[in-house]
């Protein structure tokens, strides 16, 4: 597998106040959140090809395998989960931000860091309960009510391994922006944290577009 | 208590909280502050429920559908076509926006998963053909929005399924108001854009020749969308499978083409898990609040007073409008259905509005729920999808689009046959 | 003797149904505060309103997030196999046999409830009959066989391939725009349950043989159960024996009606009237049924339950109906 030139990032520069590790640290996280929403990709690609040929053999044979629909609502849960982190890595959950482009960037920094705390906590609640939905599964052994049967606790642990996850990575950034807001580093806050500009996008948008044209001319 | 929970999700959503986890923490505080019960054991179990929501699994697919056909190259073809033929109209492309999601309506369930769709193919264009960006925009929003409304439609049926209303006849009455909606959307485009002429792009030089030679761009898409709506309609899916095999179709036919390649499928993928992740933390966020709402009785009050405001019919459907006007800048949509409208729809019915066009009305303020600011997914989906630039030139481009759709409610208000009349047509001719 | 003033929080089953609208909703909304004198209130709302899907039900019960709860008893079919006993397709023929059958097993789901999740049992009501709706000419139970059938629960889902169709899931909202567009040739659903969903519209032959019944159990957390005044306790229990026992004598009268209102039979109280062929079941429909219960569905049932659960089933419900599921 040939790495694509995001993996290949070099990790910031800017490693001045004893953040090195941090930083590090979300690289690593950075590079497994993508490898994992790879997976939750081809993930969802085998549900389409189960659903595929469930609806052929259905149409054809007068009898499909069954069980396609619940397993792809299990795949849709976890690669979700999953996806959470390296969108909130790729800072993709959309942000309200009229008030916000209107703060002065010290404020506005603040404000993103305060988006972490926000963060942390409705995540702590969902993998505290979340935890109890695996954990009381596995002790009485669920199964789903239907044909297929099944054992519950499967999908929904690696459902709940997914928020794990995020709860680790959003720990992380909690403490590498906090370090760079109390150093006063207001463009580590916005690298880590911040709404995605213009600016960063467009430049991203041009290298994917190059590549999409490469790739046609190949 | 209403007050407090709105001024509360006022702050957290102006302090640019990402909206899912604000909506999650209003539930939370909520909950802290009034009620007995502890409410927040169950944001485990009701997250992991609406994460395996059947309905839902579509959005996904299709979301993956649009990026597949964006990144073997089909959409820049389909997109090319369309300037060719629509650009000398005022308005150019944000007409074929529109086209493209009536169209799309007709494979999907969902507004969310129409605009992304659109949007993922549409949005590269703007900056190409010099196009005023929010109205644009906005076209992509509230075009999207007609996802709901002409059938298959998922929240038709959960309104047919909450009131017991028929589903065929909801859908056969959705076909009209949908057409009219679209071409009010080409309408206001087509003022706006003759009223600012600058807004409305480059327009491209084309030869007749250049234009029928176009039309084989539009083939491959056109095959996709063949794919998902025959199916459907011939009985061979369901909604959600047959979006399935509009992927599976939109993957045989890149590598059919020799375009389907890893790293193609990776980028397709991450867009789509990007946008998948961030609106199922709204889902997530909206299905806990509702459940804290409804717990608490507070939605059980504010319907209670609806119901008791004892106005003459015309007065009570400005009530409702309005009712729903508010509660949906600050509600995800299906929550806000599912806690409303069984009890509002038998108040109208009782007053002797009709169900099925009642549900239409519905339909539209839903719509309408997902474009008003702070709280609208498809602003969001849109946003998510353009990958950067300010929240606000989405929701100032959609604006046009908001007051299009209220007066699309005054229609249909003034001419309910709009909506019942195909289902008239078709139950005297024993259908 | 006055009853202390007390408020009370409950989650009832799916709003849009009968049991729910005519039983449920009016139960604690007027019944309620006018015994009690104004004394008792209560709030009431569907799961389905909730945002929930029923199977979590018990567990938020138990740990006290709701406190009045109902559900069908199949949704925690797949936390225990036993919740299925009672219903198992093919067990019960006539709605006698499914009252009889239920409360020889009640004592089983008292226990079983009090001891692991907590939460006490109040009572088992149930849904009309379970029967087939389709969209193609059937005879009997026998044609079946090649059939796609929407079934929704496991035990459904046996019996379907057991008779040789196959079973195909999917969401209630989603069987009108199934059946319509023959995605699916059969649903299983109680016969008022399909009529208020208008599912005559999309389907030809309302075959009646009722498959199974969909019971539903009321119950409440322990915790809050336990939080109420003694006498309000006593009211509750009454008054919610008196609401189970008037669902069970509906039942019948319900299954009657509709079957008469998709069918468009004369007899019809409501307005809108289907108009379904009816397919009675024959003699040979009832021994079929009776044939797949015994050979494959009460088997594949007993092999998923534990020992004491089939020990249990045998000691009560076999006894009666003259049946030994073996483990
Ligand atoms: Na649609
Ligand atoms: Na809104």
């Amino acid at each position: 597998m040939n790495i694509p030139t995001p993996l290949l990032e070099p990790l910031p520069a800017e490693a001045r106040h004893g953040t090195s590790l941090l930083d590090a640290a979300l690289a690593w996280a950075g590079r497994l959140s993508r490898i994992a929403v790879w997976a939750a990709g081809a993930l969802t690609l085998a549900s389409v090809l189960l659903i595929t040929v469930d609806v052929l053999l259905r149409k054809i044979a007068g009898r499909g395998i069954g069980g396609s629909d619940e397993l792809a609502g299990y795949v849709f849960a976890i690669s979700t989960s999953w996806a959470f982190a390296f969108a909130t890595l790729q800072r993709a959950h959309v942000r309200v931000d009229v008030l916000y482009h209107r703060l002065p960037t010290r404020v506005a920094a603040a404000v993103d860091w305060l988006c972490l705390v926000a963060f942390a906590i409705f995540f702590a609640y969902l993998a505290r309960f979340g935890f109890d939905v695996v954990r009381q599964s596995f002790a009485q052994d669920s199964r789903s009510n239907s044909a297929l049967g099944m054992h519950l606790w499967i999908p929904q642990l690696l459902w709940f391994l997914g928020i794990a996850w995020m709860c680790i990575v959003t720990g992380l950034l909690l403490l590498r922006a906090g370090s760079a807001l109390v150093h006063g580093d207001v463009a580590s806050v916005q690298r880590w944290a911040g709404v995605r500009s213009a600016k960063e996008e467009a430049v991203e948008e041009a290298s994917a577009g190059e590549r999409i044209v490469q790739g046609e001319r190949k | 208590m209403i007050p407090v929970a709105l001024a509360l999700l006022l702050v957290l959503v102006g302090l640019s909280i990402p909206v899912g986890v604000a909506l999650g923490l209003l539930g939370l505080g909520l909950d802290g502050m009034y009620s007995m019960l502890p409410l927040y054991g169950a944001i485990g179990e009701l997250t992991w429920s609406s994460s395996t929501e059947f309905l839902l699994v579509a959005v996904p697919l299709f979301v993956l559908l649009g990026e597949v056909l964006l990144r073997a190259g089909f959409a820049e073809g389909m997109y090319r076509a369309m300037a060719l033929w629509l650009s000398w109209l005022p308005g150019g492309l944000m007409h074929a926006n529109i086209g493209a999601c009536t169209l799309f309506a007709a494979t999907s369930g969902s507004s969310v998963a129409t605009s992304a769709t659109v949007g993922t193919v549409s949005i590269p264009q703007i900056a190409k053909y010099r196009y005023n960006e929010p109205l644009f925009l906005g076209s992509i929003a509230a075009g999207g929005t007609l996802g709901i409304l002409i059938p298959p439609s998922i929240n038709l049926v959960i309104y047919g399924v909450l009131t017991n209303t028929s589903v065929p006849k909801l859908y056969l009455a959705g076909i009209l108001p949908g057409l009219v909606l679209a071409a009010l959307f080409m309408l206001t485009i087509a003022l706006a854009c003759t009223l600012r002429p600058a807004w409305g792009g480059e327009p491209v030089r084309a030869s007749w020749g250049e234009r029928w030679a176009s039309l084989l761009d539009l083939v491959p898409p056109m095959g996709v969308f063949l794919l998902v709506v025959g199916s459907i309609y011939a009985g061979v899916a369901t909604p959600t499978e047959a979006a399935a095999l509009g992927v599976a179709g939109a993957v045989g036919l890149a590598w059919q083409r020799g375009r389907l390649r890893l790293e193609m499928l990776r980028e397709a993928v991450e867009g789509t898990m990007k946008a998948t992740a961030m609106i199922m933390l709204i889902v997530a966020g909206s299905t806990f609040l509702n459940f804290v709402l409804a717990s608490t009785g507070l939605t059980q009050a504010i319907t209670d007073f609806i119901r008791g405001l004892g106005l003459p019919p015309a007065w009570m459907l400005l009530a409702v409008v309005l009712f729903y006007l508010v509660l949906g800048c600050f509600m995800e949509t299906l929550s806000m259905m599912i806690t409303t409208i069984p009890i509002v729809a038998p108040v109208m019915v009782a007053l002797g509005f009709d169900p099925i066009w009642f549900g239409i009305i519905v339909i539209l303020l839903v719509e309408l729920a997902l474009i008003t600011p702070p709280v609208g997914l498809n602003l969001f989906v849109v946003q998510s999808v353009r990958k950067g630039g300010t929240m606000g030139a989405v929701i100032v481009g959609v604006l046009p689009f908001v007051l299009t759709m209220l007066a699309m409610i005054g229609v249909l208000a003034a001419f309910p046959q709009l909506a019942l009349w195909l289902p008239a047509v078709f139950a005297t001719s024993g259908g | 003797q006055e009853l202390p003033r007390t408020t009370l929080k409950v989650v009832g089953s799916v709003s849009t149904l009968p049991p729910y609208k005519d039983h449920e909703l009016p139960f604690w909304t007027r019944k309620v505060p006018e015994l009690s004198g104004g004394r008792v209130t209560a709030e009431i709302r569907g799961f389905n309103e909730m945002g929930m899907k029923g199977p979590e039900l018990l567990r938020l019960m138990s740990s006290g997030v709701v406190e009045f709860g109902t559900a069908p008893l199949a949704y925690f079919a797949g936390d225990n196999p036993i919740n299925e006993a009672i219903d198992l397709a093919g067990l019960a023929p006539d709605v006698k046999k499914a009252r009889e059958v239920t409360d020889l097993f009640s004592p089983v789901y008292e226990k079983l409830y009090g001891e692991g999740s907590r939460v006490k049992l109040l009572g088992i009501s149930t849904y009309p009959a379970q029967v087939f709706f389709c969209n193609a000419p059937v005879r009997g139970l026998a044609d079946i066989r090649g059939k796609k059938v929407r079934t929704s629960s496991r035990t459904q889902a046996e019996f379907v391939e057991a008779l040789g169709g196959s079973s195909v899931t999917l969401a209630f909202a989603e069987v009108v725009p199934a059946l319509q567009n023959k995605v699916v040739d059969c649903a299983i659903s109680g016969s008022m349950s399909g009529y208020s969903a208008k599912w005559y519209e999309v389907s030809t032959h309302l075959f009646t043989l009722p498959v199974n019944w969909n019971q539903q159990m009321h119950a409440v957390g322990q915790k809050s159960w336990e939080k109420l005044d003694p006498q309000v306790r006593a009211f509750l229990q009454k008054n919610i024996t008196v609401m189970v026992n008037e669902i069970w004598a509906a039942a019948e009268q319900q299954t009657r009606e509709g079957i008469d209102c998709n069918t468009g039979a004369a007899s019809c109280p409501h307005p809108v009237k289907g108009r379904m062929v009816l397919v009675t079941p024959s003699e040979a429909d009832r021994a079929l049924l009776r044939k797949v219960m015994t050979e494959a569905v009460l088997p594949k049932w007993a092999a998923r339950c534990s020992a004491d659960c089939v020990q249990s089933f045998n000691a009560t419900i076999g006894r009666n109906l003259g049946l030994v599921a073996a483990k």
